[in-house]
């Protein structure tokens, strides 16, 4: 038979106490996290609400390029990857290189479908080894140096449009697919996150399939423009933009100056003058360049800008 | 003063004000200060109270030079060129000038000056050093010219960035509105933080 131990009253209350005091701390410590997360603030461990990556992507040694000055042109690559946790790696789904002239104030942009070719592979899977190999490979296809990679994910890609409001996009013609989600009516339509996602992974809607879901993408990306394009007509705007971006972006090589000037020369271009063609490509399971691509690659690389497409 | 930091703050224009200055032997208005906005890639920050009267202060500089002084004088006033960064102040005195000073007016005869608030926004980086600030506010001249009456009102934005122990513009955006009996036209300008507006 067990023999009962009985603690004596003071040791009960030393017990008591100690657990009121570790459940506090606990339910404090959650509070002040769970603050900090709904202000933005990023906590290491609670964060999780990274939404995009942007990359400086540097000059490999000796490679043989010419320094541009703050008046060159340059090229940004837009990427919506298909990330999700537990599978490493992730492919460059939505391809997007945004040829910037600061001295013009001008720009163009060429949609990548992510099927096309790229020495012997799908050009979408470079990015499952990285920012920079994704920048060299669609760099390489277009034959223009890559300076600066955005990636964002579903996730992301949904937060950041409920972030800013939603996001006005014009759609071109009826959608309704039930893998993606899209059902929409042609026309401006506002769209939150989520259905922002839906428009642009819809493909099953469309003969030609992921050329014409390139091309949508490429609709949005200056649809976001022109509604950000309101929104920054203060620096009051500028502010609130930069600083939500800072706290759900993820950085490399890049500072909070660089991102306000490119900000401010974004901004400056008029997206209504923005030209935004799809590549021309063959049809096949890796699909290779079509008829005219040399020539508008051509056109696209000397300044960045497309003048004779 | 409304201090918000971290996304919070009304998005509101300038409140109306209150300098008034009449005579053109007389001071400037004296800018005050409205709202104030700081957001921030990390902490929470406040405006240090020194910094926030250093930026008031170069408000009023360019305040006193690009508008008084010319009401009086029919010129620029001293240091307003070196209120800009370098690649800005090619057009701040050149093609913007315009809208951003009155020395177009000429010396006038009689003026009333009033002025809004300004309202201070900024942007701190994740260590909550303030990076960028701006100011912003409205004003207004009734003046009598050799050619009658006209009524300017302009709103103002400058963006400053640090240089060394002082701050400069290194952005703006201006909008001049010169109103007569007759005719009215608007002039807006924006420039810098690496590019010019077209």
């Amino acid at each position: 038979m067990g023999q009962r131990i009985r603690l004596p009253i003071s040791h009960l209350r030393r017990v008591l106490l100690v657990g009121t005091a570790l459940v506090g701390a606990l339910a404090l410590g959650c509070t002040g996290l769970f603050a900090a997360w709904l202000a933005g603030i990023r906590v290491p461990i609670a964060s999780g609400a990274t939404y995009l990556r942007v990359e400086k992507i540097a000059p490999l040694a000796g490679a043989n390029r010419v320094a541009g000055g703050p008046t060159a042109p340059f090229f940004i690559l837009l990427v919506g990857n298909d990330f999700r946790p537990g599978v490493p790696g992730s492919r460059g789904d939505a391809l997007h290189l945004l040829g910037v002239n600061p001295k013009l104030k001008q720009a163009s942009m060429l949609d990548i479908p992510r099927d096309t070719c790229w020495q012997g592979d799908k050009i979408n899977a470079a990015n499952t080894h990285g920012a920079r190999a994704s920048a060299t490979a669609v760099g390489g296809l277009v034959g223009v140096p890559v300076s600066y990679v955005v990636q964002v994910n579903f996730d992301g890609f949904t937060n950041l449009v409920d972030g800013v409001g939603g996001v006005d996009v014009h759609v071109q013609t009826q959608m309704h697919d039930s893998y993606s989600g899209a059902y929409f009516s042609p026309g401006f339509q506002h769209m939150t996150g989520g259905q922002a996602l839906s428009f642009a992974r819809n493909r099953h809607d469309f003969p030609n399939s992921d050329i014409t879901r390139t091309g949508n993408q490429g609709s949005l990306i200056l649809d976001a423009m022109r509604m950000l394009d309101q929104k920054m007509q203060s620096a009051d705007g500028e502010f609130r933009l930069l600083a939500l971006l800072g706290r759900h972006a993820e950085v490399d090589g890049i500072g909070i100056s660089d991102l306000y000037r490119l900000g401010r020369l974004a901004f400056s271009l008029n997206p209504d003058q923005i030209k935004n063609i799809t590549i021309p490509i063959t049809n096949g399971q890796c699909l290779g360049l079509g008829g005219g691509a040399a020539s508008l690659f051509a056109d696209f690389a000397d300044d960045g800008i497309l003048e004779s497409h | 003063m409304l201090v918000v930091a971290c996304g919070g703050g009304k998005h509101a224009r300038p409140a109306p004000s209150a300098p008034v200055t009449q005579g053109n032997k007389a001071k400037p208005a004296v800018l005050a200060v409205g709202e104030v906005d700081i957001q921030t890639w990390g902490p929470d920050v406040k405006l240090p109270k020194g910094m926030q009267k250093q930026v008031l202060g170069l408000a009023q500089a360019y305040y006193d030079t690009a508008v008084h002084a010319p009401l009086g004088s029919g010129k620029l006033g001293a240091g307003y060129v070196a209120l800009f960064d370098l690649p800005l102040r090619a057009a701040a005195s050149g093609s913007d000038a315009q809208a951003m000073t009155d020395v177009s007016l000429g010396q006038v005869s009689k003026y009333t000056e009033t002025a809004s608030k300004v309202k201070i926004s900024g942007l701190a980086d994740d260590r909550g050093i303030l990076r960028y600030l701006a100011t912003n506010f409205s004003m207004r001249v009734d003046a009598t010219t050799a050619q009658g009456l006209v009524r300017i009102t302009r709103s103002v934005e400058l963006t400053y960035a640090p240089s060394g122990r002082t701050w400069l513009v290194t952005a703006y955006r201006v909008t001049t509105v010169r109103s007569t009996p007759k005719a009215k036209t608007t002039t807006s300008v924006a420039a810098g933080g690496g590019t010019t507006k077209p």
